[in-house]
């Protein structure tokens, strides 16, 4: 392949690849044809009309907030502990008071009541979970929330951080309570102790969880205790009751178990991963938002 | 100014204005491209949302090699090679056999001659070449592509995309100026 | 720095609080202003990102602020129109937990805290319980927060709701001291706090943007519209029906009485400058709060 010159002096085909112009033998007659082939596009009304076509085609944001890797996940695991343990300052007194009251308690009716130990563990052992979801709710209650949300550490973090630490919180409490029934009373085993309260603990958990986050806390959390006393109440009085609900099938008690624990991851995941249902939620809820309630 | 890059991420988290700014930004470029090419403003219409369909399902797993607009213009060529060989396309025409090596188009010359209009006589020389010879044509003289970049565009090698140009160049000037082919990198002028 | 607001709407069920808004803000004291239910609230909460927009971007030097995520909660200050407080906490505690939220590291936090609590005038009420503290201290309070991690994009809504005069003067100082480099928005009823420091006002009405422009152009707009003229108590209900009354002041030679008119309403009525409320009233056709 030579090289060719136009003695119009215009074009140069160029053999080499890299070159910028390449191929320029367009002659200027031929170009002056050329160029007039002008195209006519079709009105914006018929582009806006094909852009609207395709919105379907934009990803849906609200469905799937954010797309984040496993090692974020991991990260952002991390990141929720740190936040916690910062956090555990914030948790008002009466959290740490009622728990003390709740343990305390818990040690004397385990340690005197004769019969029946799993009735108190049983009984007590949501407690602690329950009146620390108001802890969590804490910034959604009092109208802080809007303030948080503008912060870096996002609300939902803190608020996954904070449930993370009550959860943590009541299942060591629990467990120190049996551990000192245990030790105290002969007459028990401690890991069929420790079976006995998971199950509610979890049911409980994860129900007062999923109340909590559609209304308000403390109503929720009111609600749940009261319905629970009143479940405990039925059940100390009818000893007979309680010991058929214990005989249940293991693998009734283990599936009920695994499905309030799933519940719980879910409620948990929710939480952390839909920002605007908590914003828009809460928002609506708290502040008194004079312009549209 | 918003990158093509930068517009594709905002898309991918939700944003319809992004997508709004893409597709207006580069509709003249693909409508033109496909009009050039299949000659019929209706049809080029339809196609291009197709190509921008195609375009919003496959930014997904789009990955910045390259130029994006070149990366659309590949859908764009590619989709109206699909074109051709759909049914659709084979009912509504006579099929020509699209022969890179047709020597003769005589009748055509005088059809062109008959047509005052120098943008009608353009438009008819471009949709009388073959069809690989007009995507050259089309993305080298009207786009500004290099050969290089058509070669990527087209997936055929640059020679191929040279000679198809030289082709192409030498059957426009036949047809709108009235010169005989190409030979050796020689040309003449045909008198009449 | 720039903020561009493209198209922003917002809208809840049948509600759109927000329509089409559009503006771009840069360095310097923007206020917006407009009646009780424009959207005010709503348009600053989805800028504070907050509330997601229903359609439209919001852009931080050319980014969308949906994908900058922390990024930009890092560069953002927000004041909401209402908040709580932990009860518990002292004014110093409360700066300490959200400083600790905005990422800022302990020893830089309680460094900051100072800072920000000597601005607001809060140094000595520092460590007393935020219950004993007053309406205006408590707004301090929030103005103060809004501060700790040094914003580029700073969102007031009401800032000054509760405030006594002294402190809104020292309020407008702090924010013209502050204004050089960063974006300032603030919304707000009262004329004052943005009328020497304002680089542009920002009209909203029912939900999309009036007008955006410098605060000397809109007056501009009044020239000769706005008069002032005394007359006596009997005469007051026969203008309040003809006339837009901007303000009545009683004196002792009688009422005096500013007008928003095209035309001179009496003879005796004098042409005065026009100033924010008589532009408020202008637009919105209410009464500005002074």
């Amino acid at each position: 392949m030579g090289k060719s010159r136009e003695n119009k002096g215009k074009s140069v085909w160029v053999d080499d690849m890299d070159d910028v112009k390449d191929l320029e033998y367009f002659d200027s007659e031929l170009e002056s044809i050329l160029q007039q082939y002008c195209v006519e596009l079709p009105e914006e009304q018929r582009i806006n009309t094909t852009i609207d076509v395709l919105r379907q085609y934009v990803p849906d944001i609200s469905e799937n907030p954010r797309e984040v890797s496993m090692m974020s996940y991991w990260r952002r695991w991390i990141n929720l502990w740190k936040i916690a343990a910062a956090d555990i300052g914030m948790f008002s007194k009466l959290y740490w008071i009622s728990c003390l009251i709740l343990f305390g308690a818990g040690v004397w009716m385990g340690v005197t009541v004769q019969q029946m130990p799993a009735i108190v563990v049983i009984l007590f052992s949501p407690l602690p979970f329950v009146i620390g979801l108001i802890e969590v709710f804490k910034g959604r209650e009092q109208g802080v929330l809007e303030m948080e949300l503008a912060c870096k550490v996002s609300a939902q973090e803190l608020m996954l951080s904070r449930l993370l630490f009550i959860v943590m919180n009541s299942l060591i409490l629990n467990t120190c309570l049996s551990g000192l029934m245990f030790l105290v009373r002969g007459d028990i085993s401690f890991w069929g102790l420790t079976w006995t309260w998971f199950t509610p603990f979890i049911i409980v958990a994860s129900s007062s969880l999923w109340l909590a986050m559609r209304i308000r806390c403390t109503v929720s959390s009111m609600v749940t205790i009261s319905i629970w006393m009143a479940v405990g109440m039925i059940l100390l009085t009818r000893p007979d009751m309680l010991t058929r609900m214990m005989d249940l099938h293991i693998l009734i008690t283990i599936l009920v178990n695994a499905v309030a624990v799933y519940l719980l991851f879910r409620q948990g995941w929710k939480l952390l991963r839909n920002h605007t249902f908590i914003a828009e939620g809460s928002l609506s809820y708290g502040a008194n938002d004079s312009e549209y309630f | 100014m918003l990158s093509d890059e930068e517009l594709i991420t905002e898309i991918r988290s939700g944003s319809q204005a992004a997508m709004e700014m893409l597709v207006k930004r580069h509709y003249a470029m693909i409508f033109s491209y496909i009009y050039r090419k299949i000659g019929n403003h209706h049809t080029a219409y339809d196609l291009t949302q197709e190509v921008f369909i195609k375009m919003m399902q496959s930014l997904p797993s789009y990955q910045s090699h390259g130029k994006f607009e070149h990366w659309l213009l590949k859908i764009a060529v590619n989709h109206c090679l699909d074109y051709y060989r759909s049914k659709q396309y084979r009912n509504s025409h006579v099929q020509d056999e699209l022969d890179e090596t047709i020597p003769d188009a005589h009748s055509n010359v005088w059809d062109l001659f008959q047509l005052h209009d120098q943008q009608e006589q353009a438009k008819q020389a471009v949709l009388a070449l073959p069809e690989h010879q007009r995507d050259a044509i089309i993305l080298n003289y009207y786009h500004g592509l290099k050969i290089r970049e058509i070669a990527d565009v087209t997936g055929a090698n640059e020679s191929t995309i040279k000679s198809r140009i030289r082709a192409g160049i030498s059957r426009l000037k036949k047809m709108l100026l009235g010169e005989e082919e190409l030979r050796d990198g020689q040309e003449q002028r045909k008198q009449g | 720095m720039e903020l561009t607001i493209q198209n922003i709407s917002k809208q809840f069920k049948e509600l759109v609080a927000v329509n089409q808004f559009t503006a771009e803000l840069s360095c310097g004291v923007y206020g917006l202003l407009g009646p009780n239910g424009a959207g005010k609230t709503t348009l600053l909460r989805m800028l504070a990102d907050i509330l997601r927009p229903t359609s439209g971007i919001i852009r931080l030097n050319g980014q969308d602020i949906r994908t900058m995520e922390e990024r930009y909660r890092d560069v953002l200050g927000y004041l909401p129109q209402q908040f709580g407080y932990y009860r518990q906490f002292t004014g110093r505690q409360f700066l300490m937990y959200i400083a600790a939220l905005k990422g800022l590291e302990k020893r830089a936090a309680a460094t900051k805290v100072e800072e920000v609590l000597q601005l607001v005038g809060l140094g000595y009420e520092a460590d007393s319980k935020i219950k004993s503290y007053s309406g205006g201290m408590r707004q301090r309070l929030g103005i103060a927060q809004a501060l700790l991690n040094d914003p580029k994009v700073l969102i007031l809504d009401e800032p000054t709701a509760g405030l006594d005069p002294t402190e809104r003067i020292r309020f407008r100082n702090i924010l013209s001291e502050m204004s050089a480099n960063r974006i300032i928005l603030l919304s707000t009823h009262i004329v004052s706090d943005i009328e020497y420091v304002a680089k542009d006002v920002l009209l909203m009405k029912q939900g999309y943007l009036l007008k955006q422009d410098r605060l000397v152009s809109l007056l501009k707009e009044l020239k000769e519209s706005v008069w002032k003229v005394t007359v006596d108590e009997n005469q007051l209900p026969v203008l309040k029906q003809r006339y837009k009354i901007v303000n009545i002041l009683r004196r002792d030679s009688g009422v005096e009485v500013r007008i928003l008119s095209p035309d001179k309403p009496l003879l005796t009525a004098q042409p005065v400058t026009a100033g924010l409320e008589d532009l408020y009233l202008h637009y919105f056709n209410e009464e500005i709060i002074r």
